[in-house]
């Protein structure tokens, strides 16, 4: 019985727990269901999804959400990864594109909206609509560095500028090309696809370009270009006796060429870089070539170029304006003057071999006159402007002087002779001094009637053996034989002299420019032997070469070699202005401009 | 169930003594104020849409007590359950989400109960006054089924708290060994702080409120039996 009741007790109690509360309320609402779709917008900057979005700079994107439905979130998507979230329908965000990698990306943005039923589902996010758009963009930093510029010379010979640009046409507006150098103006090139500009303006020298790309949303960058080609440097090349043919570099982009030389145009808008001239003997002449675009419409003050050479036919000995010349056929010595200094040079390879400075008191060899060699040994005399020195030989040793016997640019003889005597004229006199060149003393002086005007050519002549003595001018002539103190007037007349030189080794025979010809007469009788009718354009008289034994006269605008026994045969000819100049051993020297020296002996048919 | 028990002791012959054990099932109602589980529900609401569909009403009691009859003293330990409940629920096309907070009181305690004699002898009144403590357990559980998903979490908090009870009733002799009674008293707690996993929460469980009370005590007697 006792277990009985401990039973029903133990039970009783797990009955009421069996009795616990248990509620049984509901709050059911009915409600509609959503439709299946609902209309959803999506706009980023108003860009069409099929096209590209190019990110080169921090850009804004302004996104516009419109649906029926409430937006809960949006999202935007970079490759798959959240890179913004967003609560409003209409937001922006911004893009940096030195956070993404350079290349095509992604862009996807999602939007979730309500359903609008506000059921149980829609509230905790498991009922809804949600769309997504996606476009591709390309991100692009600093696109200014991936702007090269280049050039190239094109087909037609122009400067080219050329660009790569990896920003697309499509979202480029203009290029603006800038070269102050060359161009007047800025060069506005409103075509996107056109990435070149020729430069009609360019032809060399510094370049400078700047070309700035301007994008249609008013971005823009710009990149330089700068070059430097060179100015064309000036050539000669001599085209035989007669032609010179001046060349010079092409430069870089098509030119148009001036060639002057000492003011005078000898070629005008020249595209060629070559020309061929006539040679000028005797002038060292400056060619200066202007070089401009090739179109004259594109010069300005900044791409006008230029370039200048100096150019003489033969070479130059070095030495200063008017110099005196002596030659010495036994030891074939050319001597000349150098300022203060007397110069030997070897006649053959033009190289100096000694000199002397005779510095007078106060003009010395430099204001000095002229200077002669003995035609049977090694004497040299030179006439400063106070005295004459008289030197056994080119080493130039203890000369004997002759104080006071000066000479000048006037003095119309100096003359060495076989017998050792020294044969001078000095300007404006009529008077021959002869000295005896081993003692200094005056041997004897004479007088003559005809003194000439002319400093140049020889009109004052002497024999080498030192027995007949000429004196000519444009008045008349008179031809002495001297006898040791003694002369003695062989022939006169009054025909109109321009030169008179007594010919080399052969001290009977005189060479006269008389009229409209050239005379060769035999002393004493002053026989004609030879004559050259030079009416037609008048001779001048330059000198007998005593090694070659050939005469150098200047006629109409050349010099011109003879054999002195066959006047009439002209071995030699070149073009010249000089109607000065000597020749030694068949070298041409120049009076002036520095001693130009031109060897004739190639030129010459042996 | 709960007829089958009433009918099961209303229909056991017992005869009562005066001096004996005593054996007593009360079937009651109790009103719970539980302020701290109602604020608790409360700040549920409105999430998810929910709205209150069971407020912890007051609800009916069970109580045993064994107690030891001597003259018009009755004394002796008893058990008390109550419960009650709460419930946040929405539901519509897509699913239902229901929120239920079942709210458990397991009361022990002793009593001590004095008789007072009327002129009516199987009927006298009495007076008592209990005490002890009360284990109290809050089960909430959330459901939610939205279309095919679902989910459900549990989790529980218990308390222990001290209770004490005056009561005022009378009984009726139906025989020696059979009593009637019914009766009502106040009950107010202290103490009760849930706690969730061993952590104590802010949440009380005063089961504060009126109890009422109608029994039947079997009597064993300790000194005469009759059956």
């Amino acid at each position: 019985m006792k277990k009985l009741k401990s039973i029903l007790l133990i039970t009783s109690i797990f009955l009421f727990v069996a009795c616990e509360f248990a509620p049984t309320g509901t709050n059911f609402l009915e409600l509609t269901p959503p439709e299946d779709n609902i209309p959803i917008e999506i706009s980023l900057n108003d860009v069409n999804p099929s096209d590209t979005i190019y990110v080169y700079r921090n850009t804004s994107c302004s996104v516009n959400i419109k649906s029926t439905k409430d937006l809960i979130k949006a999202e935007v998507l970079m490759d798959g990864q959240l890179y913004s979230n967003l609560m409003n329908n209409a937001f922006s965000f911004s893009v940096n594109p030195d956070q993404l990698t350079e290349g095509v990306h992604k862009l996807t943005i999602n939007a979730a909206f309500t359903s609008g039923t506000g059921s149980l589902a829609e509230m905790m996010g498991m009922e809804g609509y949600t769309g997504d758009l996606s476009w591709n963009i390309r991100v692009i930093p600093n696109p200014e560095n991936h702007f090269k510029l280049g050039y190239c010379i094109n087909k037609a010979g122009f400067l080219e500028v050329f660009w790569n640009n990896i920003v697309p046409d499509t979202i480029i507006k203009k290029y603006i090309v800038r070269s102050g150098l060359t161009q007047m103006t800025d060069i506005t090139i409103s075509d996107p696809k056109q990435k070149s500009f020729v430069d009609y303006g360019y032809v060399c020298g510094s370049a400078n370009y700047e070309v700035t790309t301007y994008l249609k949303d008013g971005y823009s960058f710009r990149q330089n270009l700068i070059f430097e080609k060179p100015t064309p440097g000036v050539y000669f090349e001599n085209l035989g006796l007669n032609n010179l043919r001046i060349y010079w570099d092409k430069p870089f982009a098509n030119g148009r060429f001036n060639l002057t030389c000492e003011s005078k145009i000898i070629a005008s808008g020249f595209t060629d870089t070559t020309i061929t001239i006539p040679q000028l003997f005797g002038k060292n002449r400056q060619f200066s070539l202007a070089i401009s675009p090739q179109k004259p419409e594109y010069d300005n003050t900044y791409n006008q170029f230029s370039a200048w050479k100096w150019f003489s036919q033969g070479t130059s000995l070095g030495l200063p304006n008017w110099p005196l010349y002596a030659y010495n056929i036994t030891d074939n010595i050319i001597y000349t003057s150098n300022y203060d200094r007397l110069v030997a040079i070897d006649a053959t390879t033009l190289q100096e071999i000694n000199s002397v400075s005779i510095i007078g008191n106060p003009y010395g060899l430099i204001y000095g006159g002229k200077i002669a060699s003995a035609p049977h040994n090694s004497t040299v005399a030179a006439m400063t402007g106070e005295e004459t020195w008289i030197f056994n030989d080119s080493r130039f040793i203890n000369p004997i002087k002759i104080s006071p016997l000066s000479g000048g640019i006037h003095t119309r003889l100096s003359a060495l002779t076989s017998d050792d005597r020294f044969f001078v004229v000095q300007g404006g006199t009529n008077i021959c001094k002869v000295f005896n060149t081993l003692t200094g003393e005056k041997i004897v002086e004479f007088p003559f009637t005809y003194k000439t005007i002319y400093d140049i050519p020889d009109f004052v002549t002497v024999s080498e053996d030192g027995k007949y003595f000429c004196a000519s001018s444009e008045n008349g002539i008179e031809v002495f034989e001297i006898n040791e103190t003694t002369t003695n007037l062989l022939y006169t007349d009054t025909r109109h002299y321009t030169g008179a030189i007594f010919v080399p080794s052969q001290p009977d025979k005189l060479l006269l420019s008389v009229g409209s010809e050239i005379e060769i007469r035999q002393i004493p009788g002053f026989n004609l032997i030879q004559t050259l009718d030079v009416s037609a354009n008048s001779a001048y008289l330059c000198n007998i070469d005593p090694a070659s034994m050939s005469l150098l006269y200047y006629q109409s605008d050349s010099l011109k070699v003879c054999k002195i026994n066959n006047l009439k045969n002209t071995v030699f000819k070149i073009r010249s202005d000089e109607s000065s100049c000597k020749m030694f051993n068949n070298k041409i020297l120049t009076y002036g401009m520095g001693g130009i020296c031109f060897d004739i002996s190639p030129y010459l048919s042996h | 169930m709960k007829k089958f028990l009433i009918l099961l002791f209303l229909y056991y012959p017992i005869h009562a003594y005066t001096q004996g054990w005593a054996i007593d099932y009360s079937l009651g109602y109790g009103t719970y104020q539980l302020d701290d589980i109602v604020n608790l529900q409360h700040s549920m609401l409105n999430n998810y849409g929910l709205k209150e569909t069971d407020c912890f009403p007051n609800y009916i009691t069970h109580s045993v007590s064994l107690g030891y009859v001597t003259g018009r003293s009755n004394f002796g330990i008893n058990f008390s359950y109550f419960t009650t409940g709460g419930r946040l629920n929405r539901a519509d096309y897509s699913g239902s989400y229901t929120v239920d907070m079942i709210m458990n009181g397991y009361r022990l305690g002793l009593y001590s109960r004095d008789y007072i004699n009327t002129k009516y002898p199987p009927l006298s009144i009495y007076l008592q006054l209990g005490s002890g403590v009360m284990f109290s357990t809050l089960k909430m559980e959330e459901k939610v089924n939205v279309y095919t998903e679902s989910a459900q979490e549990t989790s529980k908090l218990n308390g222990v708290g001290i209770y004490l009870e005056p009561t005022i009733g009378a009984t009726y002799r139906f025989t020696d060994r059979l009593h009637f009674s019914l009766g009502g008293g106040y009950e107010a707690d202290f103490l009760g702080t849930l706690k969730l996993s061993g952590q104590e929460s802010q949440i009380k469980a005063h089961w504060n409120g009126f109890r009422f009370y109608g029994g039947i005590t079997y009597i064993l007697p300790t000194k005469k039996i009759t059956l």
